[in-house]
């Protein structure tokens, strides 16, 4: 079930909301969030319901294993096998395919051709999201940060809480375990009502916005597109914009949806188009999967705490799983493996103290663009189908195929993706941005926001996906 | 696996991290706040419905006050840009762009749009049909699938449209406009919001089928060099193989099961070729033809999908004159196609 879809926003969402707010006793509760949870979920594709549960039993049964264990290295060892039995879920589900292509393009360049199997296309929707939550609770057992969940049920609300299971924020047992263990019996208003406006704010980014941008980027995203210069910096940046407005609108109405019933969710998104430099940028963009990225992958691996040549190393490794985790495909691993580079080399020329007072200062702007700069041409190849698409793209942009002077921009673009485009540039770099509308309240940002929601709702026709549901 | 806190490294990369946590209300304020988004919201909602409901510009709930598919006036567009779902999709190549959505939209009020393309294949067809229902899984009821042996071939189209290319990657009705516009002038052909048409040969002007001169209008002599011109020999051949090709007609009656399935029924339609054609074309061209309508009716018999054959003038009352070519419709012919088109879905 979409959030941007009528099932959703006029059955499912109040009669969830009603049920919620008038089952009383703890364990109804749970069972209702559990039944809630599935029925969302099956609404895609009942097939996806048994993976869901697998990866909760897994993630309980392993932890209890963890947990049980006397000796250290016993405890290593279960974690391993916990850990390896998720990864195996993922890599069934998505990365088989990817392995098996690129061995059989690596054995063709060798001369083999050994005809490697695929596949089915068959994905549960959020599974690398739901799996991050799971492994994440897994090694903070292991660690001690967390206390082993000895309630089933309480771990698959967790686990599958439907407001997060499609496209996260990634939670961590940590800080939603508690909330489960006392679910609030009245509803909080305050909290509701930060939330229906975070659900309307992302409703009007999706439906207005993202929705909008979408048919020229997915238009001139294919292969032998003959971009010039100016257009193909525009299809570029509109990407960029579509892909911030459509996740961080998932975002927002997930982190409604879940305050809608008492849950607090972390922020995900906090401006991240006004980002000074690449580590800014991923202190802002999918916060959630960064701090998981930092907490299980770059700090295990050393963090900053070696040489600036084994930081950047350590950043290089996590961005390439980050990348990784995108996609089972080489466009995810280039993205995942530029990033790294990226903050690699903003590590090392921080480290060197290349700017100082007035012309740091006077820097900022430029910072800005220069990291907008770079994000835009990351996302290029994190959009693109494969590589040479990709290519053809950036041949645009650096002008192969024409600087696009003598042609307006508008031509091929159209005025109305223009449009859009400045809109949605304006307001990415603005604020306030969404969390804080929806953290402070104001009595004209109602009045906006109720009316932004009914525009958005009446342009529901056929609802489309959010991107980040492909990751 | 190192216990080491993850505030150590904060400066690189990942936030602090903060829960969603509003300011405190007063009771009677947040109440109020509350109830102002709510009640603007749905007022909005109200508002919009009712401009819906009586004026009716997407044409949802059929009012008639406006119909979408009258000309080519801006409500059209509109409607393609905010992806109005069809609930007919016809498909084929270019002799399909024959069937008038716009006619047929009106006579049986469901929403109808002509995605066929210029040289597609019968994989390239399903293709666009599969991504139309995809896109609308709830709306799509029928498909209408103009089969014809030149689409049926295995034979490499000359010049395979790039057109289609783009349209396996982004099909859907924004995207298609979007596409076609841009795309189209590259192909040679002229965009219409809801039909591409051909451009004629003969003038070298992009106009629309229904009013152009075609080669029978130039003279017996012209029309049969013309008509020779298409019956080429190694291409009957082809036709001949491919129309008999049991994993091609197997391909076919798969999608279309696909489909029922789905509860989209399969209109299949057998269009007309110029009298000339049948004429010049020999008994290889006539069997092949003849072979083609009998496989569909043995699809009809078996309930896979209904059948309109049309292959000769005389089945639909059809003008000989009335041709652009050998095989693409024009004027009174495009109507009466397209009504023994409606006819068939009226019957289903």
């Amino acid at each position: 079930m979409l959030f941007n879809s009528l099932t959703f926003l006029f059955a499912f969402l109040p009669l969830s909301f009603a049920l919620w707010w008038t089952v009383k006793g703890r364990t109804a509760r749970l069972v209702l969030l559990g039944v809630m949870n599935t029925v969302f979920y099956a609404w895609f594709d009942i097939r996806f319901v048994p993976v869901l549960v697998f990866i909760a039993l897994a993630g309980y049964y392993g932890a209890a294993a963890v947990d049980s264990a006397r000796e250290q290295s016993q405890r290593r060892r279960r974690l391993v096998v916990a850990v390896v039995v998720h990864l195996a879920a993922l890599v069934a589900f998505r990365y088989v395919n990817f392995l098996a292509s690129s061995l059989t393009d690596a054995t063709r360049m060798l001369g083999l051709d050994i005809g490697t199997p695929g596949s089915s296309a068959f994905f549960p929707i959020g599974l690398a999201f739901y799996c991050l939550n799971s492994l994440s609770y897994l090694v903070d057992v292991y660690r001690g940060d967390a206390r082993r969940d000895r309630s089933l049920l309480e771990y698959y609300a967790f686990v599958g809480l439907f407001p997060h299971l499609l496209a996260g924020p990634i939670l961590r047992f940590t800080e939603i375990g508690p909330q489960l263990r006392r679910l609030p019996l009245r509803p909080d208003w305050s909290l509701i009502y930060g939330g229906l406006i975070l659900l309307g704010v992302g409703l009007a980014k999706k439906i207005l916005l993202a929705d909008n941008l979408a048919p020229v980027v997915d238009r001139s995203f294919g292969a032998d597109s003959h971009l010039q210069l100016i257009e193909a910096w525009g299809v570029a940046a509109g990407y960029t914009l579509q892909l911030y407005f459509d996740f961080s609108a998932y975002s927002d109405m997930a982190i409604g949806v879940a305050a809608m019933l008492g849950f607090r969710f972390p922020q995900n998104f906090n401006s991240p188009l006004q980002a000074r430099n690449p580590s800014d940028f991923w202190r802002r963009w999918h916060m959630t999967l960064s701090r998981w990225m930092r907490d299980y992958i770059y700090i295990p691996l050393g963090g900053s705490r070696g040489s600036t040549a084994r930081t950047a190393r350590n950043l290089g490794a996590t961005m390439f799983v980050a990348g990784l985790w995108h996609g089972a495909a080489w466009t995810f691993v280039i993205w995942g493996a530029y990033h790294g580079l990226l903050l690699a080399i903003h590590h090392i020329w921080r480290g060197r103290h290349l700017l100082r007072g007035r012309l740091r200062a006077a820097s900022t702007m430029f910072a800005r663009l220069g990291t907008l700069a770079a994000v835009v041409v990351g996302f290029v190849v994190f959009r693109a189908a494969n590589v040479s698409d990709a290519v053809s793209i950036y041949e645009g942009m650096l002008g192969v195929n024409g600087l696009g002077l003598s042609r307006a921009p508008l031509d091929n673009l159209g005025a109305e993706f223009v449009g859009f485009l400045l809109i949605a540039a304006v307001l990415s770099q603005i604020r306030p941005n969404s969390w804080s509308l929806g953290t402070t309240p104001r009595p004209r940002l109602a009045l906006a926001v109720g009316v932004l929601m009914g525009i958005a709702v009446l342009l529901i026709s056929s609802p489309s996906p959010f991107l980040y549901f492909r990751f | 696996m190192s216990a080491i806190k993850p505030s150590q490294d904060l400066d690189e990369i990942g936030p602090e991290q903060r829960l969603f946590a509003p300011k405190r209300l007063e009771v009677s304020q947040e109440r109020r706040l509350l109830a102002r988004v709510l009640l603007l919201a749905t007022l909005v909602v109200l508002m919009g419905g009712a401009v819906n409901v009586i004026v009716d510009p997407l044409y949802r709930w059929r009012t008639g006050l406006l119909a979408p598919f009258e000309g080519e006036d801006g409500i059209k567009g509109y409607a393609l840009d905010h992806r109005v779902p069809v609930e007919t999709v016809v498909i084929g190549n270019s002799r399909a762009l024959a069937i008038d959505p716009e006619h047929m939209s009106k006579a049986t009020r469901w929403r109808s749009f002509n995605a066929a393309a210029s040289l597609s294949s019968w994989k390239d067809q399903i293709h666009t049909a599969d991504t139309a229902i995809r896109r609308s899984p709830q709306r799509v009821r029928h498909v209408v699938w103009v089969l014809t042996p030149e689409s049926m071939s295995r034979q490499p189209r000359e010049g395979a449209s790039k057109l289609l290319d783009d349209l396996h990657d982004t099909f859907s009705l924004g995207e298609l406009k979007a596409t076609a516009k841009s795309v189209a002038p590259r192909l040679g052909i002229s965009y219409h919001p809801n039909l591409l048409y051909t451009y004629d040969e003969g003038t070298g002007r992009q106009t629309r089928v229904r009013t152009v001169v075609g080669w029978f209008d130039r003279g017996d002599a012209e029309a049969r060099r013309r008509v020779r011109a298409f019956l080429e020999p190694g291409l009957i051949t082809s036709w001949a193989s491919s129309v008999a090709d049991a994993s091609i007609r197997a391909d076919v009656e798969k999608a279309i099961s696909g489909w029922s399935r789905r509860g989209i029924s399969t209109v299949i339609v057998i269009p007309p070729y110029q009298p000339l054609v049948y004429h010049l074309g020999g008994n290889e061209f006539n069997d092949m033809a003849a072979e083609l309508g009998i496989w569909a009716a043995t699809l009809e018999t078996r309930g896979v999908a209904s059948v309109v054959d049309v292959s000769h003038i005389e089945s639909f009352s059809g003008a000989p004159n009335e041709f652009l070519d050998g095989v693409h419709l024009r004027g009174a012919n495009v109507r009466k196609l397209t009504d023994s088109v409606v006819r068939a879905l009226r019957a289903l």
